[in-house]
């Protein structure tokens, strides 16, 4: 049976910070301000109207502090109010997203935000004089402490384990030259977003081919999602409140049509209840009910953002998500799925890799840029997905629909 | 209580990945700001309990055996005994159904998937490096024992274990109850005496040395010596008109030796410059072989270090100072995006 919320939500604004390897000069709660100012000046809504807020915070570790939550709440505006931290690994914003929206869609709230920001590059490991791989190592604590993070495990090696488990299964799928020709895309795509964090870079298939290879034969460097430090809003509002907004800042409203989470098991095995090789289930699951929920299925989905942490990945989760089949990935290019060669648009934000991966924040990113593409090109139907934590184990997708003012 | 197990001057944070009280004034380029940088920790150190888990490591570390769990009810095996009870089976009163603990399961098996090996280690796993991390199914198993896998033949490059690839397990000389106390190679590079046998320890094989041989001096090789290091003293010229790749080389002081089938030199790194000089190097921190001089010229065209070393095509004496050929590895990328940006200014 469909599921339908208890009554319609839609995003009334949204804003995102500059994406940056470093942002030297501003700490996390600056970024965090920054990009809730943005968002209710987007929507023209004064602070005292918003009842409730989530923030969405990947890792204490990153943010240098424990409960980071806590000290967020004043700088926002939000003081005497709720203000709810949901950390899910990679999934972290689009399971913040979720929360939002169930804030406002149960009747508990008319008008929420959504924040997701992030520092992560103020770690640096003094062996190596470089922030990689204290970033990396901080990752890798999210590995169970007794029988895989003592083994080396790290973040690239569990998106790797799914991408090569997918190769054992589809050998012919996930060539190098599709691969390098979406790179290519999707960095020319970033050059038409304003916060992307890789806007001046030229990427050609011939470059990701020389590119040294991260976990031979998963991905190259050039495949690979950036750190990044940001921080993005987006504001929310219930059904009656929305229209009203939107009519006072002139941009439609974008209802939340569909939600859909499922989260993997971390114990990989030959059959349920344990995660299969060769599957993101997760994505297939989130994204079928998020279409049941909107009741429209991928073909009728003009935008994907997509979070893409690696390529190959991106690739996967297409598949996962009904727009190519399993096995066949790579017709996002030799079939002319993907724009420009077809029409549907893909990451035309740069993506997790050229546009920005800041993790507590990354899928509201997605979802600023889903709107943004909807509202410029007068299209209907956006897919908003996020993954994340040990082998692509939480997905989460979401469809959202132009409205009219 | 028993006794303390240690590896001696083995620290659970490297000594030398810990810095002292520091601060720093820096400069952000992109907006001029002026901002205080501190060097700050945020650690804590534990005594953590296997807890219930405990019998599987003591298994390991006592009796050299991997021990499983069992469903009476469904007859699900897991290994390893991640839980005690069964989240499937409910019984009639609604409360999880306990698993038969210390199924001891034989000790060789497949591997589920093909395992990712990792070249990019970080401080904490440096000294396994390169070192792969694959899921081998043992016996009844439906789950996966996560495992570290080795090959005794040398560098562990791909194709060596693929999905399916029958391994062993081996368990390590001293054992202190973590998860490295046990790894697995290739069936078939276990003698065959061996093969049946169970708690086969680490020094029962015959490992093959990953000291580097010398490269093969051929006249071709010398002919071609003299363009790649024209090559490569024109791409270190370019590392001070690139603030990239001279941050890629902040603090980072080594003296490389780089030896091919036609000649040799040294880049010596320091003060965020390379310095090429001729012929051998006094006390090197690291040796390259690189057999053919024209990988060298492909480097200095965007070639990665890395895959040569993977491929076979090239070999360092230290692989836990494979940061080093990270570094070479970015000042390609770094100098050509600081030449596009010099172009459309």
């Amino acid at each position: 049976m469909r599921k339908v919320p208890k009554r319609k939500v839609a995003i009334v604004g949204a804003f995102t910070t500059p994406c940056r390897a470093r942002w030297l000069s501003k700490t996390i709660w600056e970024l965090a301000q920054w990009a809730v100012s943005g968002a209710l000046q987007d929507a023209k809504l004064k602070m005292d109207r918003v009842e409730a807020g989530v923030i969405g915070l990947y890792n204490d570790i990153f943010a240098r502090q424990a409960i980071p939550e806590c000290s967020f709440l004043g700088h926002m505006g939000l003081a005497f109010k709720p203000l709810v931290r949901v950390s899910n690994g990679g999934a972290t914003g689009i399971y913040a997203f979720g929360t939002g929206f169930d804030m406002v869609a149960s009747g508990r709230h008319d008008i929420v935000f959504c924040v997701g920001a992030e520092k992560a590059t103020d770690c640096y490991d003094f062996m190596s004089e470089t922030q990689t791989p204290e970033v990396v190592q901080t990752i890798a604590w999210s590995w169970d402490p007794l029988f895989e993070r003592d083994q080396g495990a790290t973040a690239a090696d569990s998106y790797a384990e799914v991408i090569l488990s997918y190769m054992d299964q589809y050998p012919n799928d996930l060539k190098m030259a599709v691969r390098g020709e979406i790179l290519r895309i999707m960095c020319e795509q970033a050059k038409n977003n304003p916060n992307a964090q890789r806007r001046d870079e030229i990427v050609t298939p011939e470059r990701v081919e020389h590119s040294p290879w991260i976990i031979e034969p998963a991905f190259k460097k050039l495949e690979t999602c950036v750190y990044t430090e940001g921080a993005c809003c987006l504001v929310f509002a219930a059904e009656g409140v929305a229209e009203e907004i939107c009519k006072d800042s002139g941009q439609p409203p974008i209802w939340i049509e569909g939600v859909g989470f499922a989260n993997e098991p971390y114990w990989w095995g030959t059959r349920h209840p344990h995660k299969l090789p060769g599957r993101i289930e997760s994505d297939y699951l989130a994204s079928k009910t998020a279409y049941e929920m909107a009741g429209i299925g991928p073909r009728d989905v003009s935008v994907v953002e997509l979070h893409d942490a690696f390529l190959p990945q991106l690739e996967i989760t297409m598949a996962e998500m009904g727009f190519v089949p399993l096995g066949h990935a790579d017709d996002l290019i030799e079939k002319k799925v993907m724009a420009p060669h077809g029409k549907l648009l893909i990451n035309p934000s740069g993506g997790l890799i050229y546009g920005g991966h800041f993790v507590g924040g990354s899928n509201m990113f997605s979802a600023w840029s889903a709107r943004r593409e909807l509202i410029r090109r007068g299209l209907d139907y956006a897919l908003v997905h996020g993954t994340g934590a040990s082998s692509s184990q939480y997905g989460g997708a979401v469809v959202l629909k132009r409205g009219v003012i | 209580m028993e006794k303390v197990m240690k590896r001696v001057g083995d620290y659970v944070i490297p000594h030398e990945a810990i810095p002292e009280v520091m601060s720093r004034i820096s400069v952000y380029p992109e907006d001029k700001s002026v901002c205080v940088e501190r060097t700050e920790p945020m650690f804590t150190t534990y005594w953590a309990s296997a807890g219930e888990l405990s019998p599987f490591f003591l298994a390991v570390m006592k009796e050299k055996k991997i021990i499983g769990a069992r469903c009476p009810k469904c007859q699900m095996v897991i290994c390893p005994p991640y839980m005690t009870r069964c989240p499937v089976c409910q019984n009639d009163d609604y409360s999880l159904v306990n698993l038969e603990t210390g199924l001891e399961m034989p000790q060789v098996g497949y591997l589920l998937g093909t395992p990712p090996i990792t070249v990019f280690a970080n401080a904490r796993f440096a000294r396994y490096a390169p070192f792969g991390r694959g899921r081998v199914i043992l016996g009844d198993s439906q789950s996966a024992l996560p495992i570290q896998v080795f090959t005794t033949t040398g560098f562990l490059k791909p194709g060596i274990f693929k999905a399916g690839t029958k391994v062993k397990i081996i368990f390590r000389k001293s054992r202190m109850g973590f998860s490295t106390d046990y790894f697995a190679v290739p069936l078939d590079e276990v003698p065959e005496k061996l093969k049946d046998k169970k708690g086969v320890e680490e020094t029962a094989l015959k490992w093959k040395s990953l000291e580097i041989s010398g490269p093969q001096v051929t006249d071709a090789f010398k002919k071609h010596f003299p363009k790649a290091l024209q090559a490569v003293s024109k791409f270190v010229g370019a590392i001070p008109k690139s603030p990239r790749a001279q941050r890629d080389l902040t603090n980072w002081t080594r003296k490389v030796q780089v030896s091919t089938g036609g000649g040799k030199f040294g880049l010596i790194l320091d003060k965020q410059r390379i310095r090429l000089v001729k012929g051998k190097v006094p006390r090197p921190d690291l040796i390259l072989v690189v057999e053919d001089p024209a990988h060298l010229a492909g480097w200095t065209n965007g070639d990665s270090l890395v895959n040569m070393i993977r491929m076979g095509f090239a070999e360092i004496n230290n692989l836990q100072d494979m940061e080093t050929i990270f570094k070479l590895d970015r000042l390609h990328r770094s100098i050509r995006r600081d030449a596009e940006e010099r172009g459309r200014k």
